[in-house]
């Protein structure tokens, strides 16, 4: 598995530097419209100051005209007549206002325009137009923007220019930051290449939990965690497996081949071919119990569920097994009460009792006690109880105790249990039925299993 | 009798036919479904054992073939096939019963017997193996003469090990037929001993020639001899 983490990387510096540019065109659309915006203020209102007071010396006499432009108190000015014809004859012109010549004679706007002299120098003039007696008038006024324009303009000059570095610096950042960031993927990919189904009880490192790549590394453990669980299980059954299956055919081929080896009666022949085909049958019986885990698994069991009353159900199964009890003077006792009606295929839910109950009986010493009770639930649930007071089940055993092959003794003594499918198939078989069972023991005090499975209502109310 | 066995795995065929002609019934052996086409038409046949994984023709095709000529022919099943469709299916073809491998042979012949002997069957009211009685009636069990209490159970059992004395009865057929447990694997083999065990202890205990034995790895017989 070969990561990318450099394409990601370059990914990341790239996103980074473009979002930055973004960000930085903005912010000098901005910067500039500020400006621009500022550099204006104070040249509208020197307009209009400078406008007013033309305007004040047109209505009055145009003495006043050149006082204002003696004084200087406005320098850029030019007044003109509009004749009926529609052209405008200039009345009176600052000597400002003429050498800076302004091209075409200077058309200005009501609402302002940008004016650029013969040498070069920025302007801005406004006109207002004065209707007096009949006659009409332009009033343009000029102010001398020169200083702004260039600030402004300086400005965009270093706005544009510091776009390319911007974009270059940010790049660099990124792709300097995202490795860093990323280091821990490269960290926890060269650690998992090292994790192997043989070495699952390795973990990634977790530098940060808190963080993402915490959080990813802590997930990826926990499947770690699992994965080892299931290959641990799986290891188990197979040795399990390979022990219940290879212990009955030893035997058959160990007696088959004594039995050949030495000339013996008749007797010692058939006490042979009597043992041989015992372990036959504990063979038949443990492949018969797999297929069904197996069919059960994928769901290939044909079920007939009906409603059945569980109490009938539960005596039937307590009346057959009573004799096992009776063997060993164990106390069995069963008060089934009225019908408790569920949904369920009979064969497989009968088949889980027996396990349960069989199971209850011979773990239970002599003379021990082993009741079965049937609770109804508040939920709709019926449940049923086996309890005994045999050895107990201890804790580390619990969670394990209905997985195929696993038995609580070690050696697997074939004297004292089965191959430990009982309690698998009766978990199977309650699950089909759309059922749990749980398990609560104590070690020396004895052990409740409890079966739930959904009703159908009470007294044949389906 | 005449049997046809239809199988292919040779052993199997011959450990079949060797015990069938102790049980001296004529049997006619085929390892392919051609081959037993052949021997059909060639000879009478009582009874055909049939299994369903031969080479070249599925069992079933060949079971719907011989049921279309030969509609009265007793067929019996035998194949490793055990799901419940699988069954369905072989009987729905035609055939009479269907044992699944590995089957006992004791239990082959009970079968077999079972088919053999279909028509109208003579209501039995007792039943009796030497000194032992027993009158499907009254429910009443002696053995010479002194009268023997049985539960339920018991005398189920020894009923099912009168109709089938001097063969072996399996512990699967007890299970299936006395218990009526459909599975295999339904853990029923200590209750089967304990049964068993009190039944003997109250029809041979106290009598000096044992009628019920073990036949060890097999199941159990009701004999005089042992």
């Amino acid at each position: 598995m070969q990561l990318a983490p450099r394409r990601v990387r370059w990914r990341l510096s790239w996103y980074y530097a473009i979002s930055l540019a973004l960000i930085f065109s903005v912010f000098s659309v901005c910067v500039f419209l500020f400006v621009r915006i500022s550099c204006m203020i104070p040249i509208h209102a020197q307009l209009d100051q400078e406008l007013a007071q033309v305007e004040k010396a047109v209505r009055s006499n145009s003495a006043v005209l050149a006082q204002l432009e003696t004084e200087d108190i406005v320098p850029y000015f030019r007044v003109s007549r509009l004749d009926p014809s529609g052209t405008a004859a200039t009345l009176y012109a600052t000597r400002r206002w003429s050498i800076a010549r302004f091209p075409d004679n200077a058309p200005v706007a009501v609402k302002g325009n940008w004016l650029t002299s013969e040498t070069g120098r920025h302007y801005f003039g406004q006109r207002f137009i004065l209707s007096q007696a009949g006659i009409t008038y332009h009033i343009d006024v000029a102010v001398d923007t020169e200083q702004s324009y260039v600030s402004v303009k300086k400005l965009t000059f270093a706005l544009l220019m510091s776009m390319p570095l911007v974009l270059l610096a940010s790049l660099g950042g990124g792709y300097f930051f995202a490795g860093r960031v990323l280091a821990p993927i490269g960290a926890m990919a060269h650690k998992a290449r090292e994790i192997t189904a043989d070495k699952l009880s390795d973990r990634l490192p977790v530098q940060d939990p808190s963080d993402e790549f915490g959080h990813l590394a802590t997930v990826f453990n926990d499947t770690f965690e699992r994965l080892d669980a299931y290959f641990e299980r799986l290891r188990r059954f197979t040795a399990d497996a390979s022990h219940e299956l290879r212990t009955p055919l030893a035997v058959i081929r160990c007696v088959g081949e004594n039995a050949l080896q030495k000339a013996g009666s008749s007797a010692q022949y058939e006490n042979a071919i009597g043992s041989m085909l015992e372990e036959t049958d504990s063979l038949m019986r443990l492949l018969d119990g797999l297929l069904m885990l197996t069919r059960a698994e994928a769901g290939q069991l044909a079920l007939q569920p009906e409603q059945i009353d569980l109490a009938a159900l539960a005596l039937d199964v307590v009346n057959c097994l009573r004799v096992l009890a009776e063997e060993k003077q164990q106390h069995l006792c069963f008060d089934s009460g009225p019908p408790v009606y569920v949904m369920a295929d009979r064969a497989t839910l009968r088949q889980a009792l027996i396990n349960l109950l069989s199971n209850a009986i011979r773990y239970t010493p002599e003379c021990g006690e082993i009741s079965i009770h049937l609770v109804r639930s508040n939920a709709g649930m019926h449940v049923i109880e086996i309890r005994d007071n045999g050895p107990g089940i201890a804790q580390e055993h619990q969670s394990k105790i209905f997985e195929r092959f696993y038995r609580i003794d070690q050696d697997r003594s074939r004297e004292t249990g089965g191959a430990g499918l009982g309690l698998a198939i009766a978990r199977w078989m309650i699950a089909l039925n759309s059922g749990s069972i749980t398990l609560e023991s104590e070690e020396r005090k004895g052990s409740i299993f409890r079966i739930t499975l959904a009703g159908v209502g009470i007294s044949g109310s389906n | 009798m005449h049997i046809l066995l239809i199988e292919d795995e040779k052993k199997l065929a011959q450990a079949i036919q060797e015990s069938l002609e102790r049980a001296q019934y004529a049997v006619s052996l085929a390892h392919t479904g051609e081959e037993g086409f052949f021997l059909l038409n060639a000879q009478h046949v009582d009874l055909v054992i049939l299994d369903l994984m031969l080479p070249g023709r599925d069992g079933i095709d060949i079971l719907s073939t011989l049921r279309k000529r030969h509609t009265r022919l007793p067929v019996i099943i035998i194949t490793a096939r055990d799901s419940v469709e699988d069954r369905v299916r072989g009987l729905d073809s035609g055939a009479d019963d269907y044992l699944i491998k590995p089957f006992s042979i004791a239990e082959l012949h009970a079968r077999l017997r079972a088919l053999l002997r279909r028509g109208p069957v003579e209501p039995v009211l007792t039943l009796k193996l030497a000194d032992l009685h027993m009158d499907l009636l009254t429910r009443h069990v002696s053995r010479r003469g002194q009268s023997i209490d049985l539960t339920v159970k018991e005398f189920e059992l020894l009923e099912y090990l009168l109709r089938h004395q001097g063969s072996t009865v399996t512990r699967e057929m007890l299970v299936r037929d006395i218990w009526k447990e459909p599975a295999r694997v339904v853990p029923l083999d200590n209750v089967i001993d304990v049964h068993m065990a009190r039944l003997r202890k109250k029809v041979d205990a106290i009598f000096d020639a044992p009628l019920v034995h073990t036949v060890r790895g097999v199941g159990f017989i009701l004999r005089e001899a042992p």
